[in-house]
C-alpha cells in the first residue's frame, strides 16, 4: 500500500450515499441517514435500498450505480453476506471511499471475505474504512455519518477509535463535557485505512489541534511511527492504548524478546514520537481539552494559588508526580503577591491566600500572575469556605479564564459542595473548564509540559552522527550460518559482527579441547573467563557454563572440566561446539543493549540495567529504529537506574556517551540487516566517563525462515 | 588396613549408599574414602569436587578436603595431565594419604566397569594400584538385570575372578530373590556378601534437592525445603479433572505445572502437596504466592516447559548428605541386617 492517501473526499465529501438506508427508525440504516440530515450536512445525500421509495423526504435509489451525480463517499449498512455486491456496485459508480459499518468479518474470523472486499476495492481505486465501525463525523462539512449520538459539538479535537462502542460513548461524553470535535472516526478492523492514514489528513487539517486515539492493536507500526514523527509541533496526539500483553519467557530467545511486551515497546515509542499516553479516557479528555484550548506553556515556572494550605500541598505533590515544574523564587513571589496576602499568608509556592480570601483577592492575584511574565502557568485552587460568593466566583473564573487564554495556561480546580458544583457547571457552559480534583488539573498541566519538553528537545537536538557498519561482511557471516541451517550465531560469529559494527570487545578465542583452552588462556592472559559455546544452551550461567576470574592454568583446567560436565549433565542433547576463552574485563556497571523484532513496530532497540537479573528488574526502555542521537540519549535517561550512571555515593559519572554510541550502532544493525531477529549484548560493561564501554557477551539470533515482520 | 574398590556396571547401582552404610556399620573403625574418577561435579568459588566425596567427608568427618579425593572428572583433563604411569602414581599418592592410620579405605569406582579405561582409572586398574579387593555392587532394579550382569562377567570377561564378592542391591522382594533368582546365581558360584532390599524411603526426595539439581529459583517457602516428596503429579489439566485423579490425592507430592495455571496451583495448595515446581519462568500472582506460603508450601521456578521439567525431575538422583539422618540410619540398619560384615 502507498504511504500517502488523499482523504479529502472522506473527510470533506461533496456527496454521501447511505447504502442500506431504512425507513425503520430502530435500524442503523435509518439512524445514519437521520444523523447526516440532522447534523446539517450541506452536500448531496443519497439513500440506497433495493426497495426504493422515499425515506426522510429523500428519493431512495435501488442501486448506487443509478445515482445521477458523483458519489464521494458511501456508508454501507447492509448485512455482511451482501457487502461484496454493494462494493461492486460502488466501484461501478466510481465511489471514492467506503465506510463499511457492517460487522461480521475478520473480527469473527471471516478474514477471507474481508480481504476479498478490500482487494477488489483497492484494485479499482476505492479505499475502505472498516468494516465493523460506527461511522464518522467531520466538522468541516458538518457530516455526522454514524449511528452514534446525533448531537456533536464542533471543535478542535479529532478522535480516532478502534472501538465503535467506546467511540460512541466518547461522543456522548464530549457533548456532556462540552468538548468540541473536529472529527471522530472509527477504524474498526483496519482492513485498509488505518490510524496512520487518517493522521496524514488530520495533521494538515487546520481545524484539528489535538488527535485523541484509542488503540488496541497496531498492524503497521512502522507506518504509524513515521506519521507520528511528522506531526507538526503545534498538533498534539493523545493515546489511550489497551490490550497489554505478555510474551512467555520461554517463547522468547533472549531477555530482550521476553521483555518486549507490547506495552513496554509502545511506551518507548510514545516517548520517541512525543505522543502522550493516557491511562484512562478521563485523562485523555482532560489532556486533549487543555492541549486544544489553552496556550502552550513557555517556561518552567508554574505557580499554585490557593485559599487552602492543604489543597495547595496536595497540588504540589500532584505537580511533582506529573512533571509540572513549580516556581521556586520566593523573593520574587513575595514581591508580586505581598499585597494580596494577609501577614500570616505564605509567599512560597503554593501561594496561600488563606481562607479569608474572597473573589476580589483571587482576581487581584490572578491578574498579578497574568501580568508577571516570569510566571508561565497558574493552577488556581479554591476550597469552599464561609466567605463564599458563588456568583462572583463564577463570573471571575469565566473572566480570568478567557483573559488567560490569550496569554498563558491557567487551570482551575475547586473543591466543595453543591454550590461549587454549580460553579463548575456554569463555568464549563461558558467555555472555561474547572476541575473538581487537583490531581486531574495537575495531570492536564503535566500534559502541556510534556509536549513542551518534547518540542524543546527536538528544537535543541544535535544532529545524529553518521554511524557506519560493514553491512557486506556482516551479511557474509549470516549467510554462512544460514548455509548450515542455523538461526543461532556462534559466539565467534556474533563477536565478529560486533567488531564490524564498530564495538569494542575483550580478547577471545574458541577452544575445542582442554589443550587449546589452556594454550589460549596463556596467550590471552589472566584473569580469564571460560564460557560454553552451544546454540542449545541459551542461558549459560544457569547451565553452569560460565567460569569467571581464572587466574592460572590449574584453575582453567578445573573450570573446563566443571563446565563440560555440568553442561553435558544438564543438557545432554546440546551440541557443544567448544569453550570460549576470553579476557576477564574489569567490573563496571552491567547494562544490557538489545534489539528485537516487535510484531507491531518492527525492529526496536532496548537499553537497561543488565546482568543475570535483567528479567527480574525489568528496568529497560525501548525505541523503534531508526534511532536519532536524541532517542538514544533519552533511552539512557529513561531507566530508573540512570542516577547510577550519573554517579552515586561518591562514584564518578559513567561513560554515557559510550552507551549512546552502542545504541546507535545496534540500531543501525537492526535497521540495515533485516535477517536479524534478536540481538543481545548482556552485559555491556560501562566504565567511568572517558574509559569507554565493553561488550562482554553477545547473542544474535536470525529470523525463522519465511518470517516477515 | 583393608581396602576395597566398589565397582558396578551401571549407573546408580548404589555404590555410594552401600559405602555409607558400611562406614556407618563399622563406625568403631577409622574409615578412609576415595573416588578417583569424580562424577557429580560441584564447582564453587573455583574449587571443584565430587558431591559424594563431599558428603562422605562431612558425614564421617574425614580429615581430607573433598577436592583431594578425586583425581579428575573429565577425560579431557586426565588425558591432558596424566599418562599411564603418572596416573598410577597419583592414585597411589592419594591412597597413601587417605589410608594413613585408617582401618578401612573404601574406594568408589566409576559408573561402569569400563568407565575411565582410556585414562587408566577404571575400577580394576585402581584396585591394582592400591592393592584393593574389588566388591561388585549389582542393582536388581529389574530382577534379572543383576544376574545377567554377573553371568556376562563370568562367561565373557576375565573380570569375574577378580571379584571377591557381590552385593545385590535394590531387590524388590527378598522372598522372590531367595526362591527364584538366587538359585540361578548359585550355579556360577558367586560369593554373595549381601542382598539389600529396595526401600522407597531412600527414594524420597525434597524440594531442596530438586532446587539444587535443577538450579530452580526458590520463589517462597525457604523454611519448608525439607518437605518429603514421595509422589509426582504433572498438572496439565483443569483443576476439577485433577481433583478426580487418584494420583492427585496422594500425599507428599510434587506438582509440576506452569506458573499461570492458577487453578491447579490453588487446588494443589489445598491437597496435601509438598512442593510446587512452576515451569516456563512464569510466576503466579502475589496473592497465590502468599497463600502457598501460609500453607507451608515451597514454590520453585524453572525456565523450561512442563514436559522438559518433568523429564529432568525423573532423572534426579536422590543423593544422601549429612542432613539426611533418617535415611543414613536406615542405610546403616540395612547394611547391618543384610550384609555379611564379618567379610569386611
Amino acid at each position: 500500500m502507498s504511504d500517502k492517501v488523499d482523504l479529502k473526499a472522506l473527510f470533506e465529501p461533496k456527496s454521501v450515499a447511505v447504502v442500506g438506508a431504512s425507513s425503520n427508525p430502530v435500524k442503523i440504516g435509518h439512524k445514519v441517514l437521520n444523523n447526516i440530515l440532522a447534523g446539517g450536512y450541506r452536500g448531496e445525500v443519497y439513500p440506497v435500498n433495493p426497495k426504493g421509495g422515499e425515506i426522510l423526504g429523500l428519493k431512495v435509489y435501488k442501486r448506487v450505480v443509478e445515482i445521477e451525480g458523483a458519489v464521494d463517499l458511501a456508508v454501507v449498512v447492509v448485512p455482511a453476506p451482501v457487502v461484496f455486491d454493494v462494493v461492486q456496485d460502488c466501484v461501478a459508480a466510481k465511489v471514492k471511499f467506503l465506510i463499511i459499518i457492517t460487522s461480521g468479518f475478520s473480527e469473527v474470523g471471516n478474514r477471507r471475505e474481508e480481504k476479498k472486499i478490500v482487494d477488489f476495492a483497492r484494485k479499482h481505486g476505492m479505499r475502505v474504512l472498516g468494516p465493523n465501525v460506527f461511522g464518522m463525523y467531520s466538522a468541516k462539512v458538518s457530516l455526522n455519518a454514524s449511528f452514534g449520538p446525533s448531537k456533536i459539538l464542533p471543535g478542535k479535537i479529532a478522535i480516532i477509535t478502534q472501538s465503535g462502542a467506546l467511540g460512541g460513548a466518547m461522543v456522548g461524553r464530549s457533548v456532556v463535557d462540552r468538548i468540541g470535535l473536529s472529527a471522530i472516526i472509527s477504524v474498526g478492523n483496519k482492513s485498509d485505512l488505518d490510524e496512520a492514514d487518517l493522521l496524514q489528513y488530520l495533521k494538515e487539517d487546520e481545524q484539528t489541534r489535538v488527535v485523541l486515539m484509542y488503540i488496541e492493536g497496531i498492524k503497521n507500526g512502522g507506518k504509524l511511527i513515521k506519521t507520528l514523527k511528522s506531526m507538526p509541533e503545534d498538533k498534539h496526539v493523545v493515546v489511550v492504548k489497551s490490550g497489554r500483553s505478555k510474551r512467555g519467557a520461554l517463547a522468547a530467545a533472549s531477555h530482550t524478546g521476553s521483555l518486549a511486551g507490547s506495552d513496554n515497546v509502545f511506551n518507548g515509542i510514545a516517548e520517541q514520537c512525543g505522543i502522550l499516553r493516557a491511562e484512562s479516557v478521563d485523562d485523555a479528555f482532560n489532556w486533549a481539552r487543555v492541549l486544544s484550548e489553552l496556550p502552550t506553556v513557555e517556561g518552567d515556572n508554574t505557580v499554585i494559588i490557593t485559599n487552602g494550605g492543604g489543597l495547595g500541598v496536595m497540588c504540589a505533590d500532584a505537580c511533582e508526580k506529573y512533571g509540572v515544574p513549580l516556581m521556586d523564587d520566593s523573593v520574587f513571589l513575595q514581591r508580586v503577591f505581598k499585597d494580596v496576602m494577609p501577614e500570616f499568608g505564605s509567599a512560597r509556592n503554593p501561594i496561600d491566600l488563606t481562607g479569608e480570601a474572597g473573589v476580589e483577592e483571587y482576581k487581584v492575584s490572578l491578574k498579578k500572575a497574568l501580568k508577571a511574565k516570569e510566571i508561565n502557568a497558574v493552577l488556581a485552587l479554591y476550597c469552599e469556605t464561609g466567605v463564599f460568593d458563588p456568583e462572583g466566583m463564577s463570573d471571575m473564573v469565566i473572566d480570568m479564564g478567557q483573559v488567560y487564554k490569550k496569554s498563558k495556561p491557567i487551570l482551575f480546580s475547586m473543591l466543595g459542595g453543591e454550590k461549587v458544583e454549580e460553579i463548575i457547571d456554569e463555568t464549563r457552559k461558558k467555555g472555561v473548564h474547572v476541575f473538581d480534583d487537583v490531581y486531574d488539573a495537575a495531570s492536564a498541566l503535566g500534559a502541556l509540559y510534556g509536549r513542551k519538553r518534547f518540542v524543546d528537545e527536538i528544537k535543541h537536538s544535535v544532529e545524529t552522527p553518521d554511524v557506519r557498519i560493514d553491512v557486506v561482511s556482516i551479511k557474509r557471516i549470516i549467510s554462512k550460518a544460514r548455509s548450515e541451517d542455523r538461526r543461532f550465531l556462534m559466539p565467534d560469529e556474533a563477536k565478529e559482527i560486533m567488531k564490524l559494527v564498530g564495538l569494542t570487545l575483550p580478547r577471545w578465542r574458541i577452544a575445542r579441547s582442554l589443550d587449546e583452552a589452556v594454550s589460549f588462556a596463556e596467550e590471552i592472559g589472566y584473569p580469564a573467563v571460560l564460557k560454553i559455546v552451544s546454540e542449545d544452551i541459551i542461558h549459560k550461567t544457569d547451565a553452569g557454563g560460565v567460569a569467571l576470574d581464572l587466574e592460572n592454568k590449574n584453575e582453567v583446567i578445573d573450570a573446563y572440566q566443571a563446565i563440560m560436565k555440568s553442561c553435558r549433565t544438564k543438557f545432554p542433547k546440546a551440541r557443544i561446539r567448544g569453550i570460549e576463552v576470553c579476557e576477564m574485563v574489569p567490573k563496571g556497571v552491567e547494562t544490557i543493549v538489545g534489539g528485537t523484532l516487535d510484531p507491531s513496530f518492527g525492529p526496536v532497540v532496548m537499553f537497561g540495567l543488565g546482568g543475570i537479573y535483567v528479567e527480574t528488574l525489568k528496568d529497560v526502555t525501548f525505541r523503534a529504529v531508526p534511532l536519532t542521537l536524541n532517542d538514544a540519549k533519552k533511552m539512557v535517561r529513561g531507566i530508573n537506574a540512570y542516577p547510577i550512571l550519573l554517579g552515586v555515593r561518591g562514584e564518578k559519572q559513567k561513560d554515557i556517551k559510550g552507551i549512546v554510541d552502542v545504541l546507535l550502532r545496534v540500531g543501525k544493525l537492526m535497521e540495515k540487516i533485516e535477517d536479524v531477529s534478536d540481538i543481545e549484548i548482556n552485559p555491556l560493561m560501562v566504565y567511568e566517563y572517558g574509559e569507554g564501554v565493553k561488550v562482554v557477551d553477545v547473542r544474535i539470533l536470525l529470523k525463522q525462515k519465511g518470517e516477515n515482520v | 588396613m583393608n581396602s576395597f574398590v566398589f565397582a558396578s556396571n551401571r549407573k546408580n547401582a548404589g555404590k555410594t549408599t552401600v559405602i555409607m552404610g558400611l562406614a556407618k556399620a563399622l563406625s568403631d573403625k577409622k574409615i578412609g574414602y576415595m573416588k578417583p574418577f569424580g562424577e557429580r561435579v560441584v564447582y564453587k568459588k573455583k574449587r571443584l569436587w565430587d558431591y559424594d566425596a563431599a558428603a562422605m567427608t562431612r558425614i564421617f568427618k574425614l580429615d581430607e578436603n573433598p577436592e583431594d579425593l578425586s583425581i579428575g572428572f573429565d577425560h579431557s583433563k586426565l588425558l591432558y595431565m596424566y599418562d599411564a604411569e603418572t596416573v598410577k602414581e597419583k592414585v597411589k599418592d592419594n591412597f597413601t594419604r587417605v589410608s594413613d592410620k585408617k582401618d578401612y579405605v573404601f574406594i568408589e569406582g566409576g559408573k561402569t566397569l569400563y568407565h575411565g579405561c582410556s585414562v587408566y582409572l577404571d575400577s580394576f586398574s585402581v584396585a591394582e594400584y592400591t592393592n584393593s579387593k574389588v566388591v561388585y555392587v549389582a542393582s536388581s532394579i529389574d530382577e534379572f538385570s543383576a544376574i545377567d550382569e554377573l553371568y556376562h562377567l563370568k562367561n565373557n570377561t576375565n573380570f569375574y575372578d577378580k571379584l571377591v564378592g557381590v552385593i545385590i542391591n535394590k531387590v524388590e522382594s527378598l522372598e522372590n530373590w531367595r526362591n527364584i533368582y538366587q538359585p540361578v546365581l548359585e550355579k556360577i558360584d558367586v560369593k554373595i556378601l549381601g542382598v539389600i532390599p529396595r526401600k522407597k524411603e531412600l527414594e524420597i526426595t525434597t524440594p531442596a534437592l530438586i532446587a539444587e539439581q535443577l538450579f530452580a529459583k526458590v520463589v517462597s517457602g525457604e523454611e519448608w525445603l525439607s518437605n518429603e516428596i514421595e509422589n509426582i503429579f504433572i498438572g496439565a489439566m483443569s483443576a476439577s479433572a485433577a481433583i478426580k485423579n487418584p494420583l492427585f490425592n496422594k500425599k507428599n507430592k510434587l506438582i509440576i505445572t506452569s506458573g499461570d495455571r492458577t487453578d491447579i496451583i490453588l487446588a494443589s495448595i489445598e491437597h496435601d502437596t509438598s512442593c510446587l515446581l512452576l515451569t516456563n519462568n512464569i510466576l503466579p500472582p502475589p496473592n497465590i504466592i502468599e497463600k502457598a506460603n501460609k500453607n507451608r508450601l515451597p514454590l520453585l521456578l524453572v525456565p523450561w516447559d512442563t514436559y522438559t521439567t518433568a523429564k529432568r525431575v525423573e532423572n534426579i538422583k536422590v543423593l544422601l548428605n549429612e542432613k539426611d539422618l533418617k535415611k543414613l540410619k536406615l542405610v546403616e540398619d540395612l547394611v547391618k541386617k543384610h550384609i555379611d560384615l564379618s567379610f569386611f
